[in-house]
């Protein structure tokens, strides 16, 4: 419990901010996700005890977002647009071509290290196909941009200043 | 051509005060505080200024539902853009984040909110970051807190991130998502204007509506009418995507024809193609053959032809399009955002998807194609959310218009159509 201090200075910090308490929730359960790398039992408890709200209701909101997960993820989650503008412009060679590259004996790193999923518009369908690692943003991919992010992380490269 | 949204973004750090203050900005939030409450609301509904978030409904309309009443009122700013091919709001934040902020300075004086809440789409980091700084310069040069440009107007901006659900789009899931819940919408009525957030009269509003209130205050609401066509004024901004020479966002005159901002604009199709098919206003709209792109881009004449302006999200398709596969792409998002809280949707979508995907993998019988439509039609209208429908419109108009695609996939088996190469040689690129 006394490891959770961040979170619990966190919100008390918001309890000056908002009038309404459970309007910290959402804060909360992301600052605890982005900290800690999950929202579990103890982390649902610590937001509960803090916010005097019943436990349940921080569950019943924690498990509804895809943001919010019980386990931790991996280092580099790589989340490639599969809707229709990157679609049109053949964002499923983008993600067959991430997988098998990261796939291939010596390059995915470490256990969960990477992991890579397709999701909905990224609202970059001006600049597609598009993809995220991290939350940062990568356009207008293509097969030589992949290799460069993807050799970039391995040397070390803060995600946001792989690309310049 | 007159340029409002997009008026500095051609200069290095448009998102900053300076280059705003340079610029006008504030100006008009000063002139609109002069104002009392009700004159505002005239001059927006004067000036035909309709919601950009979808529907178009007019802002000053939805202003005026706010009950004169003493409890507290707020301002909730849609910044959840998820909508596939949608990508206009995430610029306005990284580009011209004041205007947004002048606009909410405006639209809260207007409804008597002294609290609003932006609620920016959780994969947003630099339109985050972004909007907090500009809130920040906002507050230390006076624009924001209490007693703002000497009026008797207090204003606080909250942020509040979303966390990777589509549906928080939706407005009173978004209310719901703000109140630390699961983001369900919630059965109407009671409308947000009367019963919103915390309970509380509510309006909410996309960033684009928002931030083009001060430019009504800057022209006058004559003059930004006549910007636009005349029952929608202003200008748009169009965001163009799929197979054109120059993808990208286009601010134009409000109603501007499809046929011109896809040849002139976006540099016609990429090469060697033709035009086969474009959604006009997002991927929930209903498509429209190429023979039907001479229409004004405005909410009422898009309607007209039997689709919609959506967010304006001109999505474009060329001949080498297989339009089951563009469906199943289409349909597999609203499967997985669906909220689950009504049956229609959270079975309807799912199995729609599943049959389309059935047909382009080439395992359909020709009954599917009838059962595909009769499912989306049971989606239709039965829903607490317009998301059923969302995924119900798309697929009934490409089944109806493209039926003989969808009858040669189940004859030959599979998918006729060459695999779709890697991004088709784009010969340049918009403003964006
Ligand atoms: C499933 C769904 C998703 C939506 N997503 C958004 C969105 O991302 N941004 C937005 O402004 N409006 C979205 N809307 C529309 C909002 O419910 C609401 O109508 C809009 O924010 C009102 O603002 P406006 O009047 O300024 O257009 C969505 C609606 C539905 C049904
Ligand atoms: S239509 Fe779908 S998304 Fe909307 S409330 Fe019903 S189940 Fe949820
Ligand atoms: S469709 Fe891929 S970013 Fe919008």
């Amino acid at each position: 419990m006394e490891n959770n201090t961040e979170l619990k200075n966190y919100i008390s910090e918001l309890k000056s901010v908002f009038a309404e308490k459970s309007t910290i929730i959402m804060p909360a359960l992301r600052f605890a996700q982005e900290k800690y790398g999950r929202v579990d039992d103890d982390i649902i408890e610590e937001i509960s005890r803090n916010l005097n709200i019943p436990p349940v209701k921080i569950l019943s909101a924690a498990r509804f977002y895809h943001f919010f997960t019980e386990k931790a993820q991996a280092r580099y989650r790589i989340e490639v647009c599969s809707s229709i503008s990157c679609s049109l412009l053949g964002s499923e060679h983008i993600y067959d071509y991430l997988k098998r590259r990261l796939s291939q004996p010596g390059s995915g790193g470490g256990k969960n290290e990477f992991s890579v999923n397709r999701v909905g518009c990224l609202g970059s369908c001006g600049t597609a196909p598009a993809m995220l690692i991290n939350n940062v943003l990568f356009e207008n991919l293509n097969f030589e941009k992949i290799d460069a992010i993807i050799e970039g992380i391995k040397s070390g490269k803060d995600i946001d200043k792989i690309l310049g | 051509m007159v340029r409002i949204l997009t008026k500095y973004w051609d200069e290095k750090d448009s998102h900053s005060i300076d280059v705003a203050l340079k610029s006008g900005g504030y100006q008009s939030a000063k002139k609109a505080l002069a104002l009392r409450p009700q004159e505002i609301i005239e001059e927006v509904k004067k000036a035909k200024l309709r919601g950009r978030g979808g529907a178009g409904f007019p802002a000053g309309q939805k202003w005026s539902f706010v009950p004169d009443d003493n409890k507290p009122h707020y301002l909730v700013i849609n910044a959840d853009e998820g909508e596939p091919g949608t990508f206009k709001d995430r610029y306005i934040m990284e580009r011209s984040p004041h205007m947004l902020i002048e606009g909410i300075i405006i639209a809260s004086y207007a409804i008597r909110a002294e609290t609003a809440f932006v609620y920016i789409r959780g994969e947003f980091q630099k339109a985050y970051e972004r909007l907090k700084s500009a809130i920040e310069e906002a507050e230390q040069r006076g624009f924001l807190g209490r007693g703002i440009l000497g009026s008797k107007h207090n204003l606080r901006i909250h942020l509040i991130r979303g966390a990777g659900a589509y549906i928080c789009g939706e407005e009173t899931a978004l209310i719901e998502s703000v109140e630390g819940k699961a983001g369900r919408p919630r059965l109407r009525p009671p409308f947000p204007a009367v019963s919103g957030l915390y309970k509380s009269p509510t309006v909410v509003n996309n960033v684009e509506t928002i931030a083009l209130v001060p430019a009504i205050f800057e022209l006058g609401a004559e003059k930004f009418l006549s910007l636009g066509s005349p029952t929608d004024g202003g200008t748009k901004l169009y965001c163009v995507s799929g197979h054109v020479k120059k993808p990208g966002l286009f601010e134009l005159p409000m109603g501007t024809n499809l046929r011109d901002i896809i040849f002139d604009y976006a540099g016609g199709i990429v090469s060697g193609r033709n035009l086969k098919a474009v959604l006009p206003g997002g991927s929930s709209t209903p498509v429209i053959k190429a023979d039907e792109c001479n229409v004004n881009m405005d909410f009422d004449c898009v309607k007209k032809i039997g689709s919609m302006l959506g967010s304006g999200a001109i999505i474009v398709m060329d001949d080498r399009t297989c339009m089951v596969r563009a469906l199943e792409s289409l349909l597999e998002f609203y499967a997985d955002e669906s909220c689950g809280q009504c049956t229609p949707c959270r079975e309807g979508c799912p199995w729609i998807y599943k049959i389309t995907r059935r047909i382009e993998k080439g395992e359909a019988e020709p009954k599917d194609i009838d059962l595909l439509l009769e499912v989306s039609e049971n989606i239709l209208g039965n829903t607490i959310c317009p998301l059923g429908d969302a995924a119900a419109m798309p697929a009934i108009s490409i089944v109806t218009k493209f039926r003989e695609e969808f009858e040669e996939h189940i004859k030959r088996k599979g998918c006729y159509f060459d695999n779709l190469p890697l991004a088709p040689v784009l010969e340049g690129r918009s403003m964006v």
